[in-house]
């Protein structure tokens, strides 16, 4: 159990790596949470496990990382796993499809919650740009739960 | 019942949230916090340091060498008309003590080059290599080679965010170089693009116009190119026109850029010279 953690929070460090890599503005639209990505693998393949401390302690970096308010990112990675704690055996059950569908309306809610907390601060345009990330993580997904997800439910 | 865990974190977040909005208190924290950050920050930087050597070490000697008289003749070039500006500069001066205005300053500066572009779609905002050790302050006008990038919103321990013009949160009083009407240029989210906000319909505003910082805002310098104007279109019955303009600046494009030391950005005349007598 514990080597299990022991990876998960490796591969949530090397996607926080990830995200901090800087790319050009043309690729930046497209650019995806990895970290949340990560996060949802690790409650769905096992749950319960997840460090509530590792959580709140990324999410706080990520919100120094990007100048969000401190406190932005916890809550709507922490939105994400609430919405989805409890409902991992009906998600294993899920098509490929299904399950991409249903990562794409996660991140879009992220990216939402996010845009929604800083709403009155930073009086950003709502656009319709936010469709975007969503799209390019449901696309990885079934690569992601393959590699990652598959691997641990067979070790259960 | 990790739920519920994560439901109270959920809402402890909110009010984390609205401390960081309302106080001071989590500005320091959030400074130190960022030392956390550096080693990440410059291990993910890793990829772009090797990929530039490489694309240094790979050109050709031929290569090299034209650039090198390329700069060389550029060089020459500046110092030539540096040499007309200094006496330009000191006929200024001598103009307007004759005026009674205070002196302009040069402004000091310092070179500086871009780590990041948010990755946030709709804001337009980069990470550049100076922060807090190099003395960056909150509100520091950035410029490039061309013409006025932004300013410093965030400044970490070494390195800092800026807002760039293009951004919708942006705004800079700005004047027509040729005739000095005044606006104010509002960035409008996309790069190349800014909008100029409470032009009377019946101003003196062309295509081509070179719109220069103002100084008005008592932020950015006066006098820094800003944008061009790239179309005025006209509406019977509305009080004002619209106006758009490209910035001058290469927003999408530079990588190395100024931040401008200078504490009385705005020049402003002698109030003697402004105001009316009582």
């Amino acid at each position: 159990m514990s080597s299990r953690i022991i990876i998960f929070s490796s591969l949530l460090l090397l996607a926080f790596l990830l995200q901090a890599i800087p790319v050009s503005s043309m690729v930046a639209e497209f650019s995806i949470s990895w970290v949340l990505l990560i996060t949802i693998i690790w409650q769905l393949s096992i749950p319960r496990s997840l460090p509530i401390l590792l959580v709140i302690f990324l999410g706080l970096l990520m919100d120094v990382q990007t100048s969000s308010l401190l406190g932005a990112h916890v809550a709507s990675l922490s939105l994400i796993l609430v919405l989805i704690s409890g409902q991992q055996k009906r998600f294993r059950m899920f098509s490929i499809i299904q399950q991409m569908v249903m990562v794409f309306i996660l991140v879009f809610i992220h990216q939402l919650a996010l845009l929604l907390m800083t709403w009155g601060i930073s009086d950003k345009h709502f656009s319709l740009s936010l469709w975007q990330p969503a799209l390019i993580s449901s696309l990885v997904w079934p690569w992601l739960s393959v590699i990652i997800l598959a691997k641990f439910q067979r070790i259960r | 019942m990790q739920g519920f865990r994560l439901s109270i974190i959920f809402l402890l977040s909110m009010l984390l949230m609205w401390a960081d909005e309302n106080t001071q208190l989590l500005k320091t924290p959030r400074y130190y916090f960022a030392y956390v950050l550096q080693p990440v920050n410059q291990m993910a930087l890793l990829p772009s340091v090797i990929g530039n050597w490489f694309e240094l070490s790979a050109q050709s000697h031929d290569t090299l060498m034209q650039q090198n008289s390329e700069l060389k003749t550029r060089n020459l070039v500046l110092d030539q008309r540096i040499q007309r500006l200094i006496s330009l500069e000191t006929e200024n001066i001598e103009l307007r003590e004759l005026l009674g205005a205070s002196e302009r300053i040069d402004d000091s500066v310092l070179s500086t080059e871009i780590i990041t572009v948010d990755e946030d779609p709709i804001s337009q905002q980069i990470m550049i290599n100076r922060g807090g050790s190099d003395k960056v302050f909150v509100g520091q006008p950035v410029l490039d080679a061309k013409g006025l990038m932004g300013q410093v919103v965030e400044v970490q321990p070494n390195r800092s965010r800026v807002l760039l013009i293009a951004d919708s949160n942006h705004e800079i009083p700005v004047q027509v170089n040729r005739n000095g009407v005044r606006a104010i240029a509002v960035g409008t989210g996309q790069i190349d693009q800014l909008k100029l906000i409470y032009v009377p319909d019946t101003a003196d505003i062309k295509q081509g116009d070179l719109l220069v910082s103002s100084g008005l805002g008592m932020r950015y310098p006066a006098g820094y190119p800003v944008a061009e104007v790239t179309e005025v279109k006209h509406f019977a019955g509305q009080a004002y026109a619209r106006v758009s303009a490209k910035p001058s600046a290469a927003l999408g494009q530079s990588r190395q850029f100024l931040l401008v030391f200078n504490q009385d950005a705005a020049h402003v005349p002698d109030k003697s010279l402004w105001q009316e007598k009582p």
